[in-house]
């Protein structure tokens, strides 16, 4: 480890659910978790970002004001479903700017029950038509993809079927149960071809990291993980239709979000998605998990279906993704939700995973993509 | 509806800029787009800028009545919010249309849900919503070509 590399020595996560208790508690929570494993406390922080989509005005310092009091910077961050990345990247770039050295990191949601509130995203004449309807948008992404790939159902019925059996070893996810292909296969359809099992929920949660440099962590002697690359970008012109939106161009054809950000974040980290052990990949609903096996590069485009058919990305596979449930199975409080991956990777590639353990992981790769285009991927590694 | 329209009263569009009607003829209506004068991109509705190249050589241009079903899903529940479709909710398809400008078309569809494949021909259709408050607003829908003579 370099003194000028950028670590996370310490995780807190509170479980993915719903509950009685408020944001500001659940993120508290995270928060005081992770410096405990750190081994820092409170007045050893320089600097905090709270990354939230549905929480108030000034939630970071709300939250973390319950710690104790303090003089130094809280900013909260919002980038839709991306916004944990954005968060842990101010938090790298602050680092690396060298004005601080040790900052906290966290993510927390409460959100309202049933639909989101489609005033966030969508425009006025937009919901009036009935076009507000997230899941729509992934709908219509699986149903090209099947009639141009022959992707079936059963194939994205087996992202779900693997998430799900993987949360029962999560004590942090929201449904811990296993459900057989036949119980997902007939459960209601949401938006064609996507279903009610292939689908995740919106929740409340909380995840937190603490990041400082090389030379810090040392220091400490804490069991550090190194943040190898951290990048976020929106969707460039007409390359993703998701929500909200209005058209597409049919003369230009970018690659996708994901693609871009995650050649980025390799670019950076100087490993390719080959070298990589373990992933934690933004399943909004189980199709959206086969396009990213594509779009990271882990199989051919057109052959994700078949790539999760073999098995390869179970948890003893070659390429394990979605460890901890995936979003089907812990929900998607969205301001936790990309840390919440970034805590599970760090346990990963600490060993600290029980049955769940990915074996040897030494790398491991998050990824939120969202609403707006925006997309995150965060690579880590020991 | 079209039968829920009441005499004299004044249809506005579902937004500005986005339709091009007249009062007297609401089934003649056609989307507007933007043609970029610099990078030849079409977007849709009028816009100051364009989408891809930041140009300000922007000509308004009427989009294609006629498109091509290019993805579509079936919305199985009411959507959330001001939705103003059937007070009864019906499954309905929301479908990405192809049309000859150059773009593909966000919109919702018209007809059987069970009749819906991609590369069927569609057609433009009038939609008109009814607000709260007695509102009528011009929307739109795509229905398949051929199917709207027995409709009307």
């Amino acid at each position: 480890m370099l003194d000028s590399d950028i670590v996370i020595v310490g995780a807190g996560i509170h479980p993915f659910g719903r509950f009685e208790t408020s944001a500001e508690e659940m993120g508290a929570m995270a928060a005081s978790q992770a410096l405990e494993d750190a081994g820092l406390k409170w007045q050893d922080i320089d600097a905090a970002y709270l990354s939230r989509m549905y929480l108030p005005a000034t939630s970071g310092a709300r939250i973390l004001r319950n710690l104790g009091g303090t003089d130094m910077s809280i900013v909260d961050v919002e980038a839709a479903c991306a916004s944990g990345g954005v968060a842990l990247r101010q938090a790298v770039l602050a680092i690396k700017s060298g004005e601080v050295d040790t900052v906290l990191v966290l993510g927390a949601e409460k959100m309202p029950r049933g639909f989101m509130d489609p005033t966030m995203i969508y425009r006025p004449w937009q919901i009036k038509m009935g076009m507000s309807v997230n899941p729509s948008y992934w709908s219509m992404r699986a149903m090209r993809h099947m009639h141009e790939h022959g992707t079936t159902d059963e194939q994205i019925a087996m992202v779900a079927y693997k998430n799900h059996k993987n949360s029962v070893h999560n004590p942090n996810a929201m449904y811990r149960k296993e459900f057989s292909m036949e119980q997902i296969l007939n459960s209601r359809l949401v938006c064609d071809p996507i279903r009610l099992l292939e689908i995740c929920a919106a929740n409340d949660g909380a995840a937190c990291v603490v990041v400082t440099t090389g030379k810090k962590a040392r220091e400490l002697g804490a069991r550090h993980v190194k943040v190898a690359s951290c990048i976020h970008t929106i969707a460039r012109y007409s390359a993703d239709f998701r929500c909200p939106a209005e058209s597409m161009s049919s003369k230009i054809e970018n690659p996708g979000p994901t693609e871009v950000t995650a050649q980025k974040a390799f670019e950076v980290a100087g490993i390719g998605s080959k070298d990589i052990h373990c992933f934690e990949v933004q399943d909004t609903d189980a199709f959206c998990e086969i396009e990213i096996y594509e779009e990271l590069g882990l199989c051919a485009v057109g052959e994700g279906g078949a790539f999760v058919e073999s098995g390869a990305t179970e948890i003893n596979g070659s390429t394990p993704v979605n460890m901890s449930g995936g979003l089907i199975s812990k929900g998607e409080p969205v301001g936790a939700s990309h840390l919440a991956q970034v805590v599970e990777i760090v346990s990963q590639l600490r060993a600290d995973s029980g049955l769940r353990q990915v074996e040897g992981a030494k790398t491991g790769l998050a990824h939120v993509l969202g609403a707006g285009g925006n997309c995150a991927v965060t690579i880590l590694t020991v | 509806m079209l039968t829920d329209i009441k005499d004299g009263t004044e249809i506005l569009p579902v937004k500005d800029g986005l339709i091009e009607f007249s009062q007297e003829d609401i089934g003649g209506l056609h989307l507007l787009g933007s043609f970029c004068n610099a990078c030849n991109e079409v977007s849709m509705g009028t816009n100051a800028l364009c989408m891809n190249c930041g140009g300000k050589e922007i000509k308004t241009i009427r989009l294609s009545r006629d498109g091509v079903l290019w993805s579509y899903t079936i919305i199985r529940h009411r959507p959330p919010g001001d939705y103003l479709g059937e007070d009864e909710f019906k499954p309905f398809g929301l479908g990405l249309v192809e049309l000859d400008d150059g773009i593909k078309i966000m919109a919702p569809m018209e007809g059987a849900v069970d009749a819906f494949h991609i590369g069927m021909k569609l057609v433009l259709r009038p939609w008109v919503l009814v607000s709260k408050d007695g509102q009528n607003y011009l929307a739109f829908r795509y229905a398949e070509q051929g199917e709207l003579e027995v409709k009307c």
